[in-house]
């Protein structure tokens, strides 16, 4: 029997997903064990053994690859609890890390605290020697002195040892040679180098990613190790994949010498489970939102890939390697309203958290906050919230919108919880705008794919902002990011910093570098079981018009032969003018252009899980009927019916205005539109003056 | 239709208007080709309503900020009913064109519901190249605007949606860097055009009327909570001076600036009587700089959260006599205000306000000391011009807090980004030798002053001409502590040549580079806040460790007894000496 499972680990809950050969699949939670997570890891699986009345070897024995995502590495980053570590970098430029640029994000603000470093400055060392901006050794590694910086963090016990230096992306030699006499020295320390890791032009960016690599990795290799030894030893021989922050996954051994790739990882699920859901109807542009307790998440998908960025950022430090592009705005149901010194609501990014959270959590929190204006409107019922397990406080929700809201703007109780709805409605519309259309791509032409607990309470509201025409809510939001981690491909990022006005570009030479790291992607993968025929890759080279400072991504064509023809180049500027228009709203034909950095995202297909559909059942709904309850609508309260959500199947139908009810989510259905349960029980919803299918055909005529 | 608009809808529409500036900002940074708006973000963008009142803005550099107002009043009163839909609007003018100073290039685009002008879009930035015989625009020997470059009085780059060539053409071909200047130009049109389809938008949505309604709400109670602030300062009056290096003219004269803030209630009025008459150089401030300065004085010391739209500036009352250093008449030269004439205007508000509010005020940043520098690059075949913002010196403590390391200059309150040594070097015809911490740099404190940088570099083409266009070089012009904090030491600038010689660069002198030359910098910290023989011992062991702070300087300034070989605190020592019996 081969069994897959995927395994997201939260900050309170790990979530499971089991699949089995048939497709069908179980969704099992353990608490998080955050001293060791392989523990709560090991329960998931003991749960999930017992529950197929199996014991765990056999279980294990039959289980055939693990997906796994951590926030193990992201953790320690925002605690600044990660490994002891030292940083190298070239004479005269000790403090490029910490600098951090100098930039202060309010700048109104002198009272405030600048964030914590990674790397204090007295774990920073320089050692003599230059590259110069044409990749000339001008001085040559001072062996002496770096011979005294390794004996020195030697005795002092750092277990990591980051390396970055001036224009070591256009010649390592200096770097490799400091490299080597740190892992002769320090055989056991996790040693990281910059033209390792991250090859590309821009000090500050290159070096904050290799002191995160160096801060995490002890970590994340000693979790890997650890839970590896716990499988082997219970009998596992499948797969083990790690997820990574560029929504691909990896081995175990290559992500634990990038382990910087996993710091963004927490949410890259999402975009890929996004992914599936989509393709269930043959859409493949897409938005994912995901919005919890907290924050809120959008991610654009265009022709099945997910946005990429190289603007990352966790704990005030910068990530520069190839992310999944994800927003990230403090809007969730613990999203707290108040009224600032110019009578403005605001709502967010300040958060009451889940303890004590919303005032209706009844915990003693005196704030008002999303989910207690989603209870006075009536889209969350009191006693079914989290499926009964929590009873909410409806008189606590109405006092703390009356006393931080409501009286302050002179409004009723709720016409306040009305306003702080439609506030963070626009907060998140604002953060699909930023995803979509300030980067060049019409709303109208994708289909927005909700998940998260809060998020199908609002989607419908953020859909109509911004013009999207359709709404897929996955059935069961958690399982949403461990369905993404079975459905991920490996992904290896490479780039090569290679600087050269494009009439002058030599098209041997970009074929040759091109070739390089597809070399070295083809080793990785296979070295991670991936057969040759399985592996997709995709050049992209960053351009900019002469003079510029920030560039531009365009995919880049290259033969089979691996060669790159003339006329590739001309097809290439056609795709950076054309890009450059779409976002920035003006392209310069005939001005000179240059190429920067090219770019190889090699995948590896993975085999996927398929997933049994469920049979028709009519649109006929009113088995699920629950009851009726007073919901708010645009101005007033609406006598609403509600629907059990796990009595709806395959088939129904059902016309707003209603409420649909899981136990850990609520779908809320406006007067305009009309809800549909798919082929694999998820929801559907479009508006009522609009056709389904037609919907759906305009969908991929645009794709 | 007189109905009272919905608080929560001019809380969203709010919103929204930020926004649209910062997506605005983001079409700049992304775009530009000259790296003082891309790397440096010396660049502004902003949404006004017909009337020309700021409605929204996203200050990068927060000194351009306040100007806008000035831009917009003189560029409507230019224009009057010749303002159509599809024009695209430029000016650098300080006296016809409300600017600050020549190098910004202020771009608006009327935005139009149909026939009736409804918004204007606005971008500013700071170019590389305005035609001056000077350096990216700063022109040491300038004693009248008319030696700072081009002037350009309000023009059409657009006329109904028609590119105007001719203007163009006319403008592009009197700089040098013609290409990066029209990329950037093209920049600012592309960030008003984001912003017009933008506001277009939200139009459709809402609809004018309601919208009229709750922009007078937004910017009422944006007043209402300025006024608020305002009468949480004591009132009384409160006095102070500072100054200028001196004026690049009369090289042994200190310039003035001397503030009386007044403060009844909820009125407060900044009155600058008393302050020198304007002077040759090019350190006068304009009426607009001296403005937007205020506000920034002010906005970094008050609720920070505060919208900085017409309703908080209205609350401002200006006093700055005609003639002097803070309000110059035409022809003065004006190039340098909204650096050094900025510093030295917030310095003389902060030290004034720290008499009233000590418990808000910031002790003095560094001021900007480092030179702009052009010339042509043989590696790349092209000309470059630069300035050199790797010299960012340290802000100024707070009650509570040490101020930010690296982060000067005021103007830019933190929005400055360093550039990259990398790409730098890849651009200019420099190796960089140094850019790290200066050790002692920042002012003693309970909170310390943030660190200043040393900076150096060497020169490795012939016939650059540079000039360093800020000043705080004298004792008297370095930054000061406050509430009990110490000062710092001033910046110091020095050109070492191959032959052995030295040249002192002072400021606002032409100084000539070649090959070989090395351009030294140590740029100031910030001052301290409160007796730094408060500070408690393990943060002043910890910069000593971190090789921040000197031991003689721990032992002379906090009071710290530092074993230099074991870098350990004699805590008898340490007590006996910071509190002798």
């Amino acid at each position: 029997m081969g069994y897959k499972v995927g395994i997201d680990v939260g900050g309170t809950f790990t979530d499971f997903l089991l699949v089995d050969e048939q497709g069908t699949f179980n969704l099992f939670k353990t608490l998080s064990t955050p001293k060791d997570p392989s523990i709560g890891v090991t329960n998931g699986l003991n749960e999930m053994a017992v529950f197929l009345e199996k014991s765990l070897e056999t279980f294990l024995s039959e289980l055939e690859l693990i997906v796994h995502g951590t926030t193990i590495t992201t953790n320690a980053v925002l605690t600044r609890n990660g490994a002891k570590t030292a940083f190298i970098t070239t004479k005269g430029f000790r403090d490029v890390l910490n600098m951090r640029r100098g930039l202060r994000d309010r700048q109104y603000d002198g009272r405030y605290n600048p964030p914590p470093p990674i790397v204090k400055r007295r774990d920073i060392f320089t050692v003599e020697e230059r590259i110069d901006c044409q990749g000339n050794v001008v001085t040559p590694l001072n062996t002496a002195e770096t011979a005294a910086v390794v004996e020195t963090i030697k005795q002092n016990g750092y277990e990591a040892v980051g390396v970055s230096t001036l224009f070591s992306f256009l010649n390592p030699e200096n770097e490799k040679l400091l490299g080597g006499m740190l892992r002769d020295g320090l055989p056991d320390q996790y040693i990281s180098l910059s033209s390792e890791i991250l090859p590309q032009v821009r000090m500050y960016e290159r070096n904050s990613s290799v002191a995160l690599n160096a801060y995490v990795g002890p970590i994340l290799s000693k979790y890997i190790q650890q839970l590896e030894k716990r499988l082997l030893e219970g009998g596992f021989q499948g797969n083990l994949l790690i997820m990574q922050s560029n929504g691909g996954v990896m081995s175990p051994e290559v992500t634990s010498r990038f382990a910087v790739n996993t710091l963004l990882s927490g949410p890259a699920g999402g975009p890929v489970a996004g992914l599936f859901f989509g393709a269930i109807h043959g859409l493949g542009n897409l938005i994912t939102v995901d919005m919890g307790g907290t924050s809120f998440d959008a991610c654009l998908i265009r022709e099945a890939q997910p946005s990429i960025t190289i603007d990352g950022e966790i704990g005030g430090y910068r990530v520069a390697l190839p992310t999944l592009y994800i927003e990230t705005l403090g809007a969730g149901g613990g999203s707290i309203a108040s009224v600032d010194g110019a009578g403005m609501l605001q709502v967010g990014p300040e958060s009451a958290g889940a303890d004590p959270g919303p005032a209706c959590y009844g915990k003693g929190g005196t704030n008002a906050t999303v989910t207690d204006a989603d209870l006075i409107l009536g889209y969350l019922d009191p006693d079914y919230f989290h499926g009964g397990d929590m009873k909410l406080d409806k008189m606590a929700a109405t006092r703390a919108i009356e006393e931080n809201v409501a009286k302050k703007l002179g409004v009723s109780v709720n016409e306040g919880a009305a306003g702080i709805y439609n506030m963070v409605n626009i907060n998140m519309s604002l953060g699909v705008n930023l995803v979509s259309v300030a980067k060049g791509y019409d709303p109208r032409f994708l289909a927005l794919v909700v998940a998260g607990g809060a998020g199908p309470i609002h989607a419908a509201m953020i859909a109509k902002d911004q013009d999207i025409p359709l709404i897929l809510i996955p059935r069961g939001s958690s399982v949403f990011c461990a369905a993404g981690m079975l459905m991920s491909d490996l992904k290896h990022d490479y780039v090569r910093t290679h600087a050269v006005e494009l009439e002058k570009v030599d098209c041997s030479k970009v074929a040759q570098i091109c070739t390089e790291m597809l070399n070295e992607a083809t080793a990785t993968l296979r070295s991670e079981g991936i057969p040759e025929d399985r592996i997709l890759p995709e050049f992209k080279a960053d351009m900019r018009y002469l003079g510029q400072f920030n560039e531009v991504s365009v995919s880049l064509p290259m033969s089979a032969q691996g060669l790159v023809r003339e006329q590739d180049m001309s097809y290439l500027l056609e795709m950076f003018h054309a890009r450059h228009d779409a976002l920035y709203g003006y392209s310069m034909a005939g001005a000179p252009t240059e190429l920067i950095n090219l770019r190889l995202q090699a995948r590896g297909e993975t085999v996927k899980p398929t997933f049994k559909p469920s049979q028709n059942h009519g649109p006929d709904a009113s088995k699920a009927l629950k009851n009726n309850r007073q919901v708010f609508f645009d101005k007033g309260f609406v006598n609403t019916p509600v629907y059990d959500g796990l009595a709806l199947h395959h088939g129904n139908m059902i016309f707003g205005p209603a409420i649909v009810e899981e136990p850990t989510t609520t779908i809320v259905v406006p007067p305009d539109y009309n809800l549909q349960c798919d082929t694999y029980d998820n929801y559907i919803m479009y508006p009522k003056n609009r056709k389904l299918d037609e919907i759906i055909g305009e969908l991929k005529a645009k794709m | 239709m007189q109905t009272k608009i919905d608080p929560i809808f001019r809380s969203v529409l709010a919103n929204r208007f930020d926004a649209v500036c910062s997506e605005m900002g983001e079409t700049m940074m992304l775009t530009s080709r000259s790296p003082i708006f891309s790397e440096a973000r010396d660049f502004v963008t902003a949404i006004f309503d017909a009337k020309g009142r700021m409605i929204a803005q996203k200050p990068y550099i927060a000194v351009l900020a306040g100007a806008l107002p000035y831009n917009m009043t003189k560029l409507m009163e230019w224009y009057g009913d010749d303002i159509m839909d599809g024009d695209v609007i430029l000016t650098n003018d300080p006296y016809l064109g409300g600017n600050n100073h020549k190098p910004d290039f202020t771009v608006a685009r009327p935005i139009f519901k149909g026939d009736q002008l409804a918004f204007w879009a606005v971008a500013k930035g700071h170019h590389v190249d305005t035609g001056a015989s000077g350096v990216v625009g700063y022109n040491p020997t300038a004693s009248s605007i008319f030696e700072e470059g081009l002037r350009i009085p309000p023009v059409k780059l657009y006329r109904k949606g028609r590119f105007n060539r001719s203007v163009w053409n006319l403008i592009l071909k009197n700089i040098r860097m013609e290409f990066m200047v029209e990329g950037d130009l093209n920049c600012q049109t592309g960030a008003t055009k984001v912003g017009e389809r933008k506001l277009k938008r939200a139009m459709s949505m809402y609809g004018m009327d309601i919208m009229d309604q709750a922009i007078e709400e937004i910017l009422d109670s944006t007043e209402r909570h300025m006024r608020a602030e305002i009468a949480k300062i004591p009132d009384g009056v409160y006095r102070a001076e500072r100054y200028m290096d001196h004026d690049g003219f009369d090289r042994d004269k200190m310039v003035k600036v001397q503030v009386e803030i007044r403060v009844e209630g909820e009125k407060i009025t900044f009155d600058f009587t008393g302050s020198d008459p304007q002077v040759r150089g090019s350190i006068n401030s304009t009426i607009g700089n001296t403005f937007s300065t205020v506000c920034l004085a002010l906005f970094t010391t008050i609720d920070p959260e505060i919208r900085k739209n017409d309703g908080a500036m209205r609350c401002i009352d200006l006093i700055a006599p005609p003639g002097t250093v803070v309000n110059c008449l035409e022809p003065a030269a004006c190039t340098s205000c909204t650096i050094c004439t900025t510093a030295c205007i917030c310095e003389a508000i902060w030290l004034a306000l720290s008499e009233a509010v000590p418990h808000l005020t910031q002790a003095a940043w560094a001021r900007w000391s480092a030179p702009a520098t052009m010339g042509f690059n043989p590696r790349t075949g092209r000309f470059f011009g630069d300035i050199h913002f790797m010299c960012k010196g340290g802000a100024g403590a707070t009650l509570g807090y040490d101020g930010w390391d690296h982060l000067g200059v005021i103007s830019c309150a933190g929005g400055l980004r360093a550039p990259d040594p990398e790409l730098h070097e890849l651009v200019t015809p420099y190796t960089v030798l140094e850019y790290e911490y200066l050790k002692d740099s920042a002012g003693p404190g309970k909170w310390r002053g943030g660190m200043g940088t040393s900076y150096s570099w060497r020169v490795d083409a012939d016939g650059i001409l540079s000039d360093n266009f800020g000043d705080g070089l004298r004792p008297e012009t370095a930054p000061f502590g406050i509430a009990g904090g110490k000062g710092t030491r001033p910046s110091k600038l020095l050109v070492r040549r191959p032959d052995g010689s030295t040249e002192d660069p002072d400021v606002h002198k032409y100084v000539e580079l070649n090959k070989g030359d090395i351009y030294e910098i140590e740029e100031a910290g910030g001052g301290g806040y409160g007796n730094p023989f408060e500070r408690p011992v393990e943060r002043v062991l910890d910069d000593v460790i971190d090789g921040l702070v000197s031991v003689e300087s721990a032992k002379d300034d906090y009071g710290v007894i530092v074993d230099p070989g074991k870098l350990s605190v004699d805590m008898a020592a340490t007590e006996r000496f910071r509190n002798p019996a």
